[in-house]
């Protein structure tokens, strides 16, 4: 039997399965939703709903509290929590911001399809990290004269110069995140658009207990801790490498392998 | 947040997306019950999370993926896999111009199909599901299963060469 022939049977069975009929969700979650609103929801939902948002709390929490800062030395606890900081900083600056979700979606929330392949419509001017409160955008030359120390940059054929730069933390730029698209070589990661983001902050990785999910690796002769990448634990869904360089903590975000993350990591100067 | 006219206006998304999203739940849970529960949970997380869904991506593969993590939560959760069905034959043949021979033996190759398709691993099962019968894109079903689009031509056919394998292994049988 040929593969073709089993495609073909495949795509034809495809027709022949029963679903159970699609329950009419659009009118509950309209519900739910405007019990959320008006107060009525439950107490499990109204936690949820008090929360800023999904990924900076399910995730961030989740992963960051529980998984990986028990696993780590106190002075990478303190760099982790920083950067669990900044996506609390994240989330709320994007509920201070004011609109709601859908009135910044209005168009699209008016004009659904079944196609499926309709794209939210360009509101323009949108940076790459919004909602993800990297810190103020900025030139690297910016970022690297507020920093007042070495800005490290990617250098393989697909990555050199950011696309976007962001300094963020108490001091103003304690923290520059270097955000990248995604492009042939660089998946995306879960938010669109972003395919790799590197955070750098003063301080350094102490060894320590590492738990599987933060194994122990080796970043251009230098140790380093990587996580694969899990929908539920990572800030954006992506693996997560962790590793000293010149005095910095360094923080690789992507959905590249770990050996491509790690060569990636490797070019960093 | 949620204000009326904003969940008006994302009640009629909601239903434009809701078969496919429901039915990417059910092939993950296989189980109507959990898969209506993920589905509706995605819908409410994806509510509160479009002011981040970037301008100009499409929305689906983005609504998938949350649908997807919902499902796998609840297929974690769940005792056992109840797997899919196929339509009772009959109901398949009416209209068509195949004699009832033909249209049972026609019936009888897709159940044993689907049997072989259900001894395959979970992720398998999946990439073929979402490709072949929920007539996803590459990217929708990288979305839905959590991986790079580059992979999945690769995962796909790896999938079926192995449901090849145990289709002839059946025959033999």
């Amino acid at each position: 039997m040929q593969d073709r022939e089993l495609e073909r049977e495949l795509q034809e069975l495809g027709s022949h399965i029963e679903y159970p009929p699609t329950p009419d969700l659009a009118r509950a979650v309209r519900r739910s939703l405007d019990q959320e609103g008006t107060g009525q929801q439950t107490r499990s939902r109204r936690l949820w709903s008090s929360l800023p948002s999904l990924r900076w709390t399910a995730a961030a929490t989740a992963f960051l509290l529980i998984v990986a800062v028990p696993a780590l030395s106190p002075t990478m606890r303190a760099t982790v929590a920083g950067w669990l900081e900044a996506g609390q900083t994240a989330s709320s600056g994007q509920a201070a911001r004011g609109s709601s979700p859908v009135e910044s979606k209005g168009s699209t929330a008016e004009a659904p399809s079944d196609a499926g392949g309709e794209a939210m419509p360009s509101s323009g001017g949108r940076h790459l990290e919004e909602g993800l409160g990297f810190g103020e955008r900025v030139t690297l030359r910016e970022a690297r004269s507020l920093a007042g120390a070495p800005v490290l940059v990617p250098r393989t054929e697909v990555l050199s110069e950011p696309d976007e730069v962001y300094a963020g933390g108490t001091r103003g730029a304690d923290r520059v995140v270097l955000v990248y698209r995604s492009r042939p070589g660089l998946p995306p990661l879960e938010d669109a658009g972003i395919g790799l983001v590197l955070t750098e902050r003063a301080g350094g990785v102490e060894e320590t207990d590492v738990r599987p999910e933060f194994q122990r690796v080796e970043v251009g002769g230098e140790r380093g801790y990587w996580a694969p990448a899990a929908r539920d634990a990572g800030i954006l869904g992506g693996g997560v490498l962790l590793w000293e360089q010149e005095g910095l903590a360094l923080r690789l975000e992507s959905n590249l392998s770990k050996e491509e993350a790690i060569r990636v990591a490797g070019s960093v100067r | 947040m949620a204000k009326g006219g904003n969940t008006a206006a994302y009640e009629r998304l909601v239903r434009g997306h809701q078969a496919v999203a429901f039915r990417t739940a059910y092939l993950i849970t296989g189980d109507r019950s959990e898969a209506e529960e993920a589905a509706q949970e995605a819908f409410i997380k994806a509510y509160r999370a479009l002011g981040r869904h970037r301008s100009g991506a499409p929305f689906r593969p983005w609504l998938l993926a949350i649908v997807a993590n919902e499902a796998r939560n609840r297929r974690r959760a769940a005792a056992r896999y109840a797997g899919l069905a196929l339509r009772a034959a009959r109901e398949d043949a009416q209209g068509d111009s195949y004699s009832p021979e033909t249209a049972t033996v026609a019936a009888e190759r897709r159940a044993e199909l689907l049997a072989a398709l259900g001894d395959l691993r979970e992720g398998d099962r999946l990439v073929i599901g979402c490709r072949y019968f929920l007539g996803l894109s590459e990217a929708e079903t990288a979305a839905t299963l959590g991986c790079a689009q580059g992979t999945v031509k690769s995962r796909l056919s790896r999938a079926i060469g192995r449901l090849r394998v145990r289709m002839v292994k059946n025959d033999a049988g």
